[in-house]
């Protein structure tokens, strides 16, 4: 099975990161048919970007969470989670072929001349100012900026000419089962406007062919769920001159404290940049967080009324999942797109990724021929602004319910077992009470596979621990309860190893449990011990801990009050 | 058999002073098998100390046992085992008079060496212990 995650955006790419770390972590999507595993094991993942900023820090962070991922593939095998392709696949709807692949503004774009040109009609339906934008590094919260210029993207993919080949990947993509799911903001520009074209671009080829396609068409929508700065400063006004490009500039200036919360951003670009961004900012071309909400509520229409039911295309996606938070959580730091743009890992963007784990694992959400937009999380105080993990909503795989927040236990407990429980500074034939794991390295060269093993479990250990502290930890993201991270840290760390302690002389039940949130899992160490995966063949590393992980998984559980 | 090949050695000389009392054969045979008894009560004790505590141990980190902690746990029993001769030896008026203490040192590096070979030889009958220890 190949499933494709289209980051739309920014806010696309942000969800790609937190699925790469979901799935380092463990989030299963099927249930092994040959060991009977909970898993994600098995299939291929890879990512696409869709996003006119290059230099985008989302895009950046997401190809650094992937090496991440690749580094843990190769520590433990591909069995332990799915294989996701080390190299993001990145689109840029500014790069067109032919005749209109020239410049970043709308105007360069859209009037390339010849019979073609559509010079003529431009100033009917855009302001010069926009036709004039650079917009290579976003449509700035205007989508009908970016809808031109998608719909010119997603036609050019058809075109075998096309810079990427793209038409001979769609064209063996037709061949395969895929999954696809789309990801991108509902109030933003290049997710607001790229994810329908997108969406129909994928169905309608997937119609070509009279449904000899295979593939599922899933989607997305992220609502406000954090708001961004408002604008260092405005025109007032006045027409934006070289002079009052320079007059603004001065606010930058790093004796004013005001602009402490801009800085970064203007500091980190070149000259001739630093007057763009002014001039944008002028030009009111900027994520404007007042309109936020209003921008979601005319995406949802837009969607309602154009997209979802068509009447050429019937369903556009198959699922759509809409994720929003009640009071959307505010940055701290601004930025206008770019490298600068470096938003922390918000929960809202781990609730989307939860939401492509259940596409991908094939499960459906019910209602038929409608849309049905599931509210997960019950009514809290703090509307959603610092999240537990109970707080996140189950998928399903099959029958089977998925409740993240014990994925993230089972995970935590893996974690503390390789790291702490396994006596590696003993020879392995001396071991005891791990005889499974032992067995294998009794033999002539088993103490060298033992340390080899033994540093990359360690490794591995790092890894699937640096990824939940990355997604929780609120030094690094947003939207998280700073009790989380806290003890998500000490389940995995050594100062947990009571947990584990047998409970009797004889009994080898555990005398207390790993407690995260309302999830528990009793376990002892002698007991994980005696787990190992049957076969006869070698077994991987990642075979090994995907078998503990699903025991873990599996545990019965003591509802926790809370 | 061991005990008789003993008596007709010069090897029980060695765990006596004098010679020149009668009956001193019997004195050294005797001090041998205290030493020989003692050694394999302690290898016992000691055996059963680290299956206690292996069966008590409250995780793998405890129940595994590495080469230097059995070392320690065995020479941890020499000192009992020198009390107890000690004891034995300076309880018992003919050990102390006619073996002497060059006897008791000489008794006492016998029965440590027969300790170690006991628990060495203990180790052999689990698999598990045996991997321990070689």
């Amino acid at each position: 099975m190949r499933n494709i995650f289209v980051a739309i955006g920014g806010s696309g790419a942000k969800v790609a990161e937190a699925l790469v770390r979901l799935l380092a972590i463990g989030f299963p999507i099927t249930r092994s048919k040959e060991t009977n595993v909970l898993t994600s094991a098995g299939g291929t993942l890879e990512f696409w970007v869709v996003d006119p900023d290059t230099d985008s820090a989302a895009t950046t962070d997401l190809n650094s969470c992937i090496k991440a991922y690749k580094s843990l593939e190769g520590l433990l095998g591909e069995k332990w989670a799915i294989s996701i392709d080390k190299d993001v696949r990145l689109f840029n709807p500014l790069d067109l072929p032919g005749v209109n692949n020239d410049g970043n503004t709308l105007r360069s774009l859209l009037s390339a001349g010849g019979t073609q040109s559509t010079e003529d009609f431009l100033d009917v339906f855009y302001k010069p100012e926009e036709l004039d934008i650079e917009i290579n590094r976003g449509f700035y919260q205007k989508p009908f900026i970016g809808a031109a210029v998608m719909a010119m993207f997603a036609e050019s993919l058809t075109q075998g000419t096309g810079t990427g080949g793209q038409k001979d990947l769609f064209n063996q993509l037709k061949s395969e089962q895929a999954n696809f799911f789309l990801c991108g903001s509902l109030h933003g520009g290049t997710g607001a406007s790229g994810l329908p074209v997108m969406g129909k671009f994928l169905r309608s080829e997937k119609r070509a062919e009279k449904g000899d396609v295979r593939w599922q068409i899933g989607a997305c929508l992220l609502g406000p769920y954090r708001l961004p700065l408002g604008p260092p400063f405005g025109a007032d006004g006045r027409l934006v001159t070289d002079e009052l490009i320079e007059e603004k500039s001065k606010f930058f200036d790093a004796k004013n404290e005001r602009s402490k919360p801009y800085r970064r951003a203007y500091d980190s670009l070149g000259e001739v940049e630093r007057k763009q961004l002014v001039k944008q900012v002028l030009l009111g071309f900027y994520a404007n967080p007042d309109e936020i909400c209003q921008r979601a509520h005319q995406g949802l229409l837009f969607y309602h009324n154009n997209v979802l039911n068509r009447r050429d295309l019937g369903r556009v996606f198959d699922d759509v999942y809409v994720v929003s938070k009640p009071q959307p959580t505010q940055l701290t730091e601004w930025s206008n797109g770019g490298k600068s743009q470096a938003n922390p890992l918000d929960s809202a963007e781990v609730v989307a990724a939860l939401t492509s784990l259940n596409f991908f694992a094939g499960s459906t959400v019910g209602g038929g021929t409608e849309y049905i937009v599931g509210a997960s999380t019950e009514e809290r105080d703090d509307k959603l602004q610092s999240m537990d993990l109970y707080d996140l909503p189950y998928y399903s795989i099959g029958d089977e319910i998925v409740d993240p927040e014990r994925t993230f236990l089972a995970s935590s407990i893996l974690v503390h077992f390789l790291s702490h429980e396994i006596p590696w500074d003993v020879a392995a034939k001396r071991w005891s009470g791990i005889d499974n794991l032992r067995r294998g390295y009794l033999h002539r060269a088993g103490e060298k596979a033992k340390r080899s093993d033994a540093t990359a479990y360690k490794e591995a250990a790092n890894l699937i621990g640096e990824s939940m502290r990355s997604m929780v930890d609120t030094s690094k993201t947003m939207g998280w309860h700073a009790q989380v991270s806290r003890i998500l840290d000490h389940l995995m760390s050594e100062q947990s190893i009571e947990n584990m302690e047998k409970k009797g002389f004889s009994d080898d039940e555990p005398k207390a449990k790993f407690v995260l949130g309302r999830s528990s899992i009793a376990v002892s160490s002698f007991q994980i011990g005696r787990w190992y995966p049957k076969g006869e063949g070698a077994i991987s590393r990642g075979e090994y801990l995907r078998m503990i992980w699903s025991n873990l998984y599996a545990l019965k559980q003591d509802i926790v009050a809370n | 058999m061991l005990l008789l090949l003993l008596q007709e050695s010069r090897i029980l000389r060695m765990f006596v002073n004098s010679t020149d009392e009668s009956g001193w054969e019997d004195t050294a045979l005797n001090w041998l098998v205290a030493a020989l008894v003692i050694s394999v009560i302690f290898t016992g004790v000691m055996l059963l100390v680290k299956w206690f505590k292996k069966k008590a141990a409250r995780n793998i980190l405890q129940r595994t046992w590495s080469g230097s902690r059995t070392a320690v746990l065995i020479l941890l029993g020499l000192i009992p085992i020198v009390l107890t001769l000690v004891i034995v030896w300076y309880g018992t008026r003919n050990f102390f008079n006619y073996v002497g203490v060059g006897g008791l040192l000489k008794g006492i590096v016998f029965s440590w060496l027969l300790y170690v070979l006991f628990m060495f030889a203990g180790h052999l009958l689990s698999p598990q212990w045996r991997r321990e220890i070689f």
